[in-house]
C-alpha cells in the first residue's frame, strides 16, 4: 500500500496554442479542468464529462480526443491545441467565419467541440461529401441547430479550399 | 419586410465570441476566491423512509467544511410554494422520506467539487425501502400507497371542464371515434447543465446569486418565500451566456435555495455545477401523460366535440409552476379546429419519479399526440384525407381573432392557405410518388400530417384553471404577462439595451439591435444589448425569462415601444436644431434628416445635445416630456384575461401555425423508422430574422425526432431511473437528423407590437405526432408508442400482421414487477450436496465464499439461517463494497434452499432472491437457481445495459467460490454456467 | 463526476509494469487508452487508489505482421491500427469492423488492448478475436502465458485475466487466402454500441457466423453449409435457438430480428461477391 497521500499536487507542463504553460493540479484532474480552471483556457466545455457528447474535444499532438476522457498528467509534456488557438492573429479562421454565416451555432457550448472535431477532419479528408461531414461530426451533440448549418459551413471550407488551392490551418 | 434590419438574415453579433471560445458561460465567470463547492447526497431509491443520517466521516475529511442537512434546511427554510394546495411538502432536501431517484437528501460543501464528491460518498444513510410507484393508472388504485402522507390521494387536482355542449354533441353523433395514448418522459438536455453561485450576506441579511436559471420569474418569489427573505433581498443575476435551456433550466431553481442556504451555513460562497449524471437522473422531464381522447364526428369529417381525459404524471412532488404543464395548452385544446364543444377531464398524479417541468413545447407534445393522432384516425375510418378533414375543420380566415372553446383567442392565420402551400409545393408531390413507389414493391412507407396551434406569451393567469371558480375569486385575478426592457443612449450616441429575456442561445442581442436599428435609423454596430440581467438593477417582472416562446412577440415587441418612445423625444429636439416645424423627418443611416430641405444632423450630436444641453433640449420638449435619453417600458397584451366564470382562458398572446407533413419508410431488417423528406408550413407572424427562425425550427425539429424515434426516460416497473448517461438517453447527432423543407408564411399578430408570434416550440409539439402518424400509415398499426424504437416497431409489425411471429425454442421467462432482473442457470460440482450444505452452514467457511468478506454474523430465525457481513463484488474493473444481509431459508437439506440476499452500498442497493436446487447428475453435482433480483442506485442509473449479466456475474463468482470451498477438485476446472444455449459458449 | 483520488505510476518497461502489478495487487487498475476506465472512474464505479498506467512501457506499442496473423501491442491506439490496416490492407475484416468503434476521438486514445480486456459484450474487437480464433498474451512477474479468445472471455465484462497480469498482444489471425468475409452492426445511432453486429467468415462450406451483443460474450457458431439457401436456414435456425438477452436496450425479439436479417444480408453479400 502506497505510502503517498492520494491527492498529492503533480506538476504539468504543456504547450498550448503554441504557448508552453505549467501548472500544479492532482492526479485526478482531467485535462479538461486543467485546461478551464488550472490554465484559465474556458472555451473547451464539459457537457457530460463520458466522453459522449463530444464538446470537450480538443487536439493532442494534432488528434482529436475527449479531454474529459484524459488525465492532466498523460497530457504532460504534449501538444495542445484548444479552440482559442484557432484564430489567426485574433480574426476568425475560414471555418469559424463559415459557421458565422452559415448560422451554425446558437448557444455556442457544443461549438468548440465540433470546430476541433471539424478542423482535423478537413486535413484527413479535404473534400468530403455530406454523408462524410456527417459521419465525422456524429461524434459530437448539438441541441440547437438541427446540425444543418454545422455541415454547410464544413462543406463550404471544404469548397473554398479546394479551389483556392490552400490546405488547412 | 421592408426595412434595413427587420426581416433580414443578419448574421448574429453574439457568434464571434463564442467561435473563439470567448463564451461566458456560469462556469466561466470570476469568482470570490473563498468560494467553495458543493456536491448533493442524493436517494438511490425510488421510495424510501429515511432513518439516518450520519454526515460525521464527511465532515472529518480533510478538505470538507461543511454538511448541509435536512435539519438546516428546515431551520433556514421553508418548503417550496405549489400551485395546487394539499398536504403535499417539498423541501429543497428530502424531509424524512425520499420519493424519486437522484432526490437530494444533503449537500456537502467543499474547497473543489472532486473533494465535495469525496465526501458525499462518506455520508452514511440508512433507509427504510417502501414500494415504488411507477404507474399512474396504479397509483390512483384504491389500495396504492401513499406518496404523501396526508393528502386523500396520489391524484392531488381533479379538474372537470365543461364547455359548448359536449354532451349532446356526443349523443347525437354520427360517429364516435377514440383514441388512447401515452406520451413518455424525455427533456431536451441542454449540452450546458445548471450552474449556481450563491452568497449571504449577513450584514444585511440577502443573498446573491449569480445562476443560469432563466425563469418564468414567478419563480423568484418562490424562491424568496422558501428562503424566508423578501425579494428584494434575494439578487439574482443571470450569466452572458448560457448554453441552452429549452426550459430545463427551470430546474435550477432547488439548487438555487440550496447554494443560498449552504453559503449561509459555511459563510462563503457556495458554487455548484450540475454534472451530466445528475442532470439526467434529477433535474426535469416533460410531464409522461396518458389520454383519452373522444370525437363526436359526422358524417362528413366535422368534428363537433372533442373529449380529453388527461392523466398527468408529475413525479413526486408538483414543483411550480406544476401543474402548468396541463395547463399552458388548455385554452387551445381544440387545437386548429373550429369546435364549440369541448369536455376535459385533468388528473395530476404523483408518482415515484424526477418531478416534471418545463421543457420546451411545453404541454404542447402531450396534447397534440392526442389530438392529431385522432385526426388521423378520422380520415382513415371515414376514408378521406386528412386534407379533407382539416380543411373542413379548420378555423377559417374570417374567423380570426378566433375565441376557442376553451378560451384561448387566436390572434391570426390562415390555415388553409397553409394546406394549399403544402398541397402545392414539390416537396410534397415527390412524397406522395415515393409512398405509391414503395407501396408498389410492398415496403413500409407512410405518410403522416400534424397540424397544431403554437402558443407564445403566456398569460400568468392561466395556472388559476387548474383551481375552482370559487378558490380563484378567494385568491384573486391572475393575468396577463408583463415583458420589460430599458433603453439608453449615450452621450456619444450609443444605444444600450437592457431586457430580461434570459436567452441561451435564439440570439436576442441579435434580434434586439435590429429592432433598435430600425426604429432609430441607425446602424446595428453602434447598439449594446445586455442580457446578463440582474433583479437589483435592471427592469423585471414576474413574467421575465426565457420560457413559452415569448422573445420575438414580447420581448423584441416592447423594445419596440421603447425604441420608438425615444424616438418621439428625439424627434421633438431634431425638429428644434433642423428648425423644421413639421414632421417630415426620417430617421436613416445613422442621421436624422428634414426630408423638405434634406439638412441632416447626426443622431448621436442629437443625442449628445440630451447630455451636455439638456437646457436648449428643455426648451424644445414639452412640459411633461422627460429630458433623458433613457426608457423603461413595460408591456402587456390587453388579450390576457383572467380565468373567467365559466373556466375559460386565454393561455396565450399569440398563435402561430404549423403543418407538417413526412414521409417515413420502415427498414425491414432493423425495423427503424427512417424520415425519408419531411416537410414543415410555418406561420409566425413577422419574422424578424428569417436565418434566425429558420434556426429555431431546425433545432425544434430535432428535438422533436428525438422524442419520436430516440429519447425516454427509462424507468424500471420497480421505480429505479436507468438513463443515467448519454449512451442510455440517446439524443440524435447529424447524422440521425435530416434537413426539413420549410415554407414560410406570415399572418402579422394584431397583438403584439411587431406582429411577430413566437417560434420556439412548434416543432416540438408537430414532429413527434407528424413522425407517429407516419409510421402508423406505413404499418396499418394504431397504438403507437413514442419513442418508436425499433423494437417497439418489431412487435408492432408483428401485431399488424406484417411480419410473422418467430416460434423460440427458449422460454421467455416474465419478470417480477418488484425484481425485475433474473437470472437463471446451473453449474455442475465435482463435489457432494451434503458438502455444500456443510459449508452454507457454518459462518466461517462461508466467509471464504462471499466475496470480499470482511466479517460475517450467523443468527438464526426459526428454521431460517441470517448472515451479515460485507461483501466486495468485482465487476470486471468495477469493485463494489456492499454491507450485506443473507438469509437462507425453507431449507431442505440436502436438496434445496431459497436463497435471498440484501445489500447497500454507495453503487447502489441491490436484493435478489431465488430457489436453489442440488441434484446428482451421474458423479457431479448439479447446482440450478432461479433468480429475480433488483438494483437500485449509481449501478441502475449508469449500467442498465449490463445489470442482468451482472447478476449473473455475482452468482457465478459465488457459486463458483462455493464449490471450491466444498472441496472441489481439479485446478483447470472451468465452471460453465450450462443455460439452454446451442452452440460454442 | 470527479474521481475518487488516486496516484499514478508510469513503467517504462513491461518488467516495471508487472512487478508494480504484482506489488499492488487489488489496490491497483491498469490504464491503458482510458476510454472505458475514466467514465467509470468519473462516476465513481471504479475507485481504484493506484493507476498503472502503461502508455509508456515501451514492449507494447508494436504492430507485427506476417503472412498468418497480425501482433498488436496492448497498448497501440485503435486508430493506429485501424490506420495500419488501411494502408496495408493487411486484414480486410478488421478494417471493416474497426470504424465501427464509437468515434474517432475515442479510438484515437483507446487502446487494442484496453478494448479486449474490457470484454464488452457490444465490443467490435472483442468480436473480432473471437471469430478469427485469436488469441492473448498475458504477463505478470513470473510468466507469460497465451490464452485463446474462446477461453479469454468469459462473460460480459470478465476474462481469465488475473489481477496481477498485464495484457500484453492480441494476435488476430489473418482470414484464409480464398476466405469471403462480411460484417455488419446494428446501433440505434452512428458510433452507439452494438445492439447486434455479425461478423461472418467463409472458405470453401465452411461458414461461421459470429455474433456480438446478443449475450454476454460472442456468440460464434461454425457450420458446414453447402448453399447459400442452406445458410440462410441456419442462421434462421440460429436467430430462433440461441438464448438471446433482454434489456432495456432491446428486446431480445429485435436481437432474433436484427441477427437472422443482418446475416442474411451478409449471405446475400457473398453470393453476389460484394463486399
Amino acid at each position: 500500500m502506497s505510502q503517498l497521500p492520494l491527492s498529492k499536487k503533480i506538476s504539468i507542463e504543456v504547450n498550448v496554442n503554441g504557448q508552453t504553460r505549467s501548472a500544479d493540479c492532482e492526479y485526478r484532474t482531467t485535462l479538461g479542468d486543467f485546461l478551464r480552471h488550472e490554465l484559465g483556457l474556458t472555451g473547451t466545455h464539459y457537457g457530460c464529462e463520458h466522453g459522449v457528447c463530444g464538446a470537450c474535444t480538443i487536439h493532442v499532438d494534432g488528434e482529436p480526443v475527449r479531454s474529459c476522457l484524459m488525465f492532466a498528467y498523460q497530457a504532460n509534456g504534449k501538444s495542445i491545441k484548444t479552440v482559442e488557438g484557432l484564430s489567426i492573429e485574433e480574426k476568425l479562421n475560414d471555418l469559424q467565419t463559415a459557421f458565422k454565416k452559415h448560422h451554425a451555432l446558437q448557444c455556442g457550448f457544443c461549438t468548440p467541440g465540433f470546430l476541433m472535431t471539424s478542423t482535423k477532419f478537413l486535413i484527413d479528408n479535404p473534400n468530403p461529401t455530406e454523408k462524410e461531414v456527417r459521419e465525422a461530426i456524429s461524434g459530437n451533440i448539438c441541441r440547437c441547430t438541427g446540425y444543418k448549418g454545422i455541415v454547410e459551413a464544413i462543406l463550404e471550407v471544404a469548397k473554398n479550399r479546394n479551389s483556392e488551392g490552400t490546405s488547412a490551418c | 419586410m421592408n426595412s434595413p434590419f427587420l426581416g433580414q438574415a443578419i448574421e448574429r453579433v453574439e457568434d464571434s465570441a463564442l467561435l473563439r471560445g470567448a463564451g461566458r458561460y456560469i462556469d466561466d465567470l470570476p469568482i470570490h476566491p473563498g468560494t467553495l463547492y458543493a456536491a448533493i447526497v442524493r436517494s438511490p431509491l425510488p421510495h424510501a423512509n429515511i432513518i439516518s443520517i450520519d454526515a460525521s466521516k464527511a465532515k472529518a475529511l480533510k478538505g470538507v467544511y461543511e454538511v448541509l442537512l435536512p435539519e438546516d434546511v428546515k431551520r433556514l427554510s421553508k418548503p417550496l410554494l405549489g400551485a395546487v394546495k394539499s398536504e403535499m411538502r417539498q423541501w429543497v432536501l428530502a424531509m424524512d422520506r425520499v420519493r424519486y431517484v437522484g432526490e437530494p437528501i444533503a449537500m456537502v460543501i467543499a474547497e473543489s467539487r472532486a473533494i465535495a464528491e469525496d465526501g458525499a460518498e462518506l455520508v452514511d444513510i440508512q433507509f427504510e425501502g417502501l414500494p415504488a410507484l411507477v404507474d399512474v393508472k396504479k397509483a390512483i388504485q384504491e389500495d396504492a400507497p401513499l406518496l404523501h402522507p396526508g393528502t386523500p390521494s396520489n391524484c392531488v387536482s381533479d379538474r372537470s371542464f365543461r364547455y359548448g355542449n359536449p354532451e349532446e354533441a356526443f349523443a347525437t353523433a354520427d360517429h364516435i371515434l377514440s383514441i388512447d395514448i401515452d406520451y413518455p418522459r424525455n427533456s431536451c438536455t441542454p449540452i450546458e447543465t445548471s450552474g449556481v453561485i450563491a452568497s449571504w450576506s449577513q450584514a444585511d441579511e440577502s443573498y446573491q446569486v449569480h445562476s443560469n436559471f432563466m425563469g418564468p420569474f414567478s419563480l423568484h418569489t418562490v424562491m424568496a418565500m422558501a428562503l424566508n427573505v423578501p425579494a428584494n433581498k434575494l439578487r439574482h443575476q443571470y450569466p452572458p451566456d448560457s448554453g441552452g435551456s429549452f426550459g430545463v433550466k427551470q430546474s435550477s431553481l432547488p439548487y438555487i435555495i440550496l447554494c443560498c442556504l449552504a453559503a449561509r451555513k459555511v459563510g462563503r460562497p457556495v458554487k455548484f455545477i450540475e454534472d451530466r449524471l445528475e442532470h439526467l437522473v434529477a433535474a426535469t422531464s416533460a410531464t409522461a401523460r396518458s389520454t383519452t381522447t373522444r370525437a363526436a364526428v359526422s358524417n362528413e369529417g366535422r368534428i363537433l366535440a372533442l373529449d380529453y381525459d388527461q392523466l398527468e404524471d408529475c413525479g413526486a412532488y408538483l414543483r411550480a409552476p406544476e401543474p402548468a404543464t396541463l395547463y399552458r395548452m388548455h385554452g387551445c385544446l381544440t387545437g386548429a379546429y373550429d369546435i364549440d364543444n369541448l369536455l376535459v377531464r385533468n388528473r395530476v398524479i404523483v408518482i415515484n419519479k424526477t418531478p416534471s417541468g418545463l421543457v420546451r413545447g411545453f404541454g404542447g407534445p402531450q396534447v397534440y399526440f392526442a389530438l392529431e393522432r385522432l385526426v388521423q384516425k378520422i380520415a382513415k375510418y371515414l376514408n378521406k384525407s386528412y386534407f379533407e378533414i382539416t380543411a373542413l375543420n379548420y378555423v377559417k380566415k374570417d374567423q380570426f381573432p378566433y375565441q376557442a372553446a376553451a378560451g384561448a383567442l387566436l390572434d391570426s392565420g390562415d390555415y388553409l392557405l397553409a394546406q394549399s402551400l403544402l398541397e402545392k409545393s414539390p416537396q410534397y408531390q415527390y412524397l406522395l410518388e415515393r409512398k405509391e413507389k414503395a407501396i408498389k414493391e410492398g415496403r413500409w412507407y407512410g405518410i403522416g400530417y400534424a397540424s397544431i396551434v403554437e402558443p407564445s406569451i403566456s398569460n400568468m393567469g392561466y395556472i388559476a384553471t387548474v383551481l375552482t371558480k370559487e378558490q380563484r375569486d378567494k385568491a384573486g385575478p391572475k393575468n396577463g404577462a408583463i415583458t420589460s426592457v430599458s433603453i439608453n443612449i449615450d452621450p456619444m450616441g450609443g444605444v444600450l439595451v437592457n431586457i430580461a429575456s434570459a436567452p441561451a442561445g435564439q440570439g436576442h442581442q441579435t434580434v434586439i439591435r435590429q429592432v433598435v436599428a430600425d426604429a432609430l435609423g441607425i446602424s446595428p454596430h453602434v447598439i449594446v444589448v445586455n442580457v446578463d440581467f440582474d433583479t437589483h438593477k435592471d427592469a423585471w417582472s414576474v413574467a421575465a425569462g426565457n420560457y413559452s416562446s415569448r422573445f420575438a412577440g414580447a420581448v423584441a415587441g416592447t423594445v419596440h415601444l421603447a425604441a420608438n418612445k425615444l424616438k418621439q423625444r428625439i424627434v421633438k429636439y431634431a425638429q428644434h436644431a433642423l428648425n423644421a416645424d413639421h414632421d417630415a423627418l426620417l430617421f436613416a443611416n445613422d442621421a436624422i434628416t428634414d426630408l423638405k430641405t434634406n439638412q441632416s444632423i447626426p443622431f448621436s450630436r442629437v443625442c449628445g445635445s440630451f447630455h451636455w444641453a439638456p437646457e436648449l433640449v428643455a426648451q424644445a420638449l414639452a412640459e411633461d416630456q422627460s429630458l433623458a435619453l433613457r426608457e423603461t417600458v413595460f408591456w402587456s397584451a390587453p388579450t390576457l384575461h383572467p380565468t373567467d366564470e365559466n373556466d375559460r382562458i386565454n393561455t396565450s398572446v399569440a398563435y402561430g401555425f404549423a403543418l407538417d407533413v413526412c414521409g417515413i419508410e420502415i427498414d425491414p431488417m432493423t425495423c427503424t423508422a427512417k424520415i425519408d423528406e419531411y416537410i414543415t408550413v410555418h406561420d409566425a407572424g413577422v419574422i424578424l430574422n428569417p436565418a434566425l427562425a429558420d434556426g429555431q425550427i431546425y433545432g425544434a425539429f430535432s428535438q422533436g425526432v428525438g422524442a419520436a424515434l430516440l429519447e425516454e426516460f427509462v424507468y424500471s416497473s420497480d421505480g429505479n431511473f436507468l438513463s443515467g448517461t448519454f449512451a442510455d438517453y440517446r439524443v440524435p447527432t447529424a447524422w440521425e437528423i435530416p434537413v426539413p423543407t420549410i415554407i414560410h408564411m406570415e399572418s402579422p399578430s394584431p397583438f403584439t407590437p411587431l406582429g411577430a408570434k413566437g417560434l420556439g416550440e412548434g416543432n416540438n409539439m408537430s414532429t413527434p405526432v407528424c413522425i407517429a402518424n407516419a409510421i402508423a400509415d406505413a404499418i396499418a398499426f394504431d397504438d403507437i408508442r413514442l419513442p418508436a424504437t425499433p423494437s417497439r416497431i418489431h412487435e408492432w409489425l408483428i401485431q399488424a400482421k406484417k411480419i410473422e411471429p418467430r416460434t423460440i425454442a427458449i422460454e421467455k421467462s416474465t419478470p417480477r414487477e418488484d425484481m425485475p432482473l433474473g437470472a437463471k442457470g446451473q453449474i455442475e460440482f465435482g463435489t457432494s450436496p451434503e458438502n455444500i450444505f456443510q459449508v452454507l452452514l457454518d459462518p466461517s467457511r462461508l466467509k471464504n465464499v462471499i466475496p470480499g468478506c470482511e466479517s460475517i454474523i450467523q443468527t438464526r430465525e426459526g428454521a431460517d439461517i441470517l448472515y451479515e457481513c460485507i461483501a466486495v463484488v468485482r465487476i470486471g474493473i468495477i469493485k463494489a463494497k456492499f454491507t450485506s444481509k443473507l438469509r437462507i431459508s425453507e431449507i431442505n437439506q440436502p436438496n434445496e434452499f431459497v436463497l435471498l440476499g440484501e445489500g447497500r452500498g454507495s453503487l447502489g442497493f441491490a436484493k435478489g432472491q431465488g430457489k436453489v436446487n442440488l441434484s446428482i447428475v451421474g458423479d457431479k453435482t448439479q447446482l440450478s437457481y432461479d433468480y429475480q433480483a433488483k438494483v437500485s442506485g449509481k449501478l441502475a442509473s449508469v449500467g442498465s445495459r449490463l445489470l442482468e449479466s451482472s447478476i449473473r456475474i455475482v452468482l457465478d463468482q459465488l457459486f463458483k467460490a462455493l464449490a471450491r470451498e466444498a472441496g472441489e477438485k481439479s485446478a483447470s476446472w472451468l465452471s460453465k454456467m450450462k443455460t439452454k444455449i446451442k452452440g460454442e459458449s | 463526476m470527479k474521481s475518487a483520488p488516486f496516484i499514478v505510476y508510469q513503467p517504462k518497461s513491461l518488467h516495471d509494469a508487472v512487478q508494480l502489478s504484482a506489488k499492488h495487487g487489488e489496490e491497483a487498475k491498469i490504464i491503458a487508452g482510458g476510454q472505458t476506465l475514466v467514465p467509470m472512474l468519473a462516476m465513481r464505479i471504479a475507485t481504484p487508489a493506484i493507476l498503472i498506467d502503461i502508455n509508456e512501457v515501451h514492449e507494447l506499442h508494436s504492430i507485427v505482421e506476417n503472412d498468418k496473423l497480425i501482433e498488436v501491442g496492448s497498448a497501440v491506439t485503435q486508430s493506429r491500427l485501424e490506420d495500419y490496416l488501411s494502408n496495408t490492407n493487411a486484414h480486410p475484416l478488421l478494417s471493416k469492423m474497426m470504424p465501427w468503434i464509437a468515434h474517432r476521438p475515442i479510438r484515437n486514445r483507446g487502446t487494442v488492448g484496453g478494448s479486449i480486456a474490457h470484454a464488452d459484450p457490444s465490443a467490435e474487437l472483442v468480436l473480432a478475436l473471437s471469430i478469427l480464433k485469436g488469441w492473448v498474451i498475458l504477463a505478470n512477474s513470473r510468466q507469460q502465458r497465451k490464452v485463446s479468445a474462446q477461453e479469454f472471455f468469459l462473460g460480459a465484462l470478465q476474462t481469465d485475466r488475473q489481477m496481477d497480469e498485464i495484457l500484453v498482444k492480441v494476435v488476430f489471425p489473418k482470414l484464409d487466402k480464398n476466405a469471403q468475409f462480411g460484417f455488419v452492426e446494428y446501433g440505434y445511432r452512428h458510433g452507439d454500441f452494438a445492439v447486434v453486429s455479425v461478423a461472418m467468415m467463409k472458405t470453401n462450406q465452411d461458414w461461421t457466423f459470429a455474433y456480438g451483443g446478443i449475450n454476454d460474450t460472442p456468440q460464434v457458431f461454425t457450420e458446414q453449409l453447402a448453399s447459400s439457401q442452406d445458410a440462410i436456414a441456419y442462421v434462421s435456425h440460429l436467430a430462433n435457438t440461441v438464448d438471446v438477452r433482454e434489456d432495456p436496450t432491446a428486446s431480445s425479439d429485435l436481437r432474433r430480428h436484427l441477427m437472422q436479417g443482418q446475416s442474411e444480408l451478409l449471405i446475400r453479400q457473398i453470393e453476389s461477391g460484394k463486399e
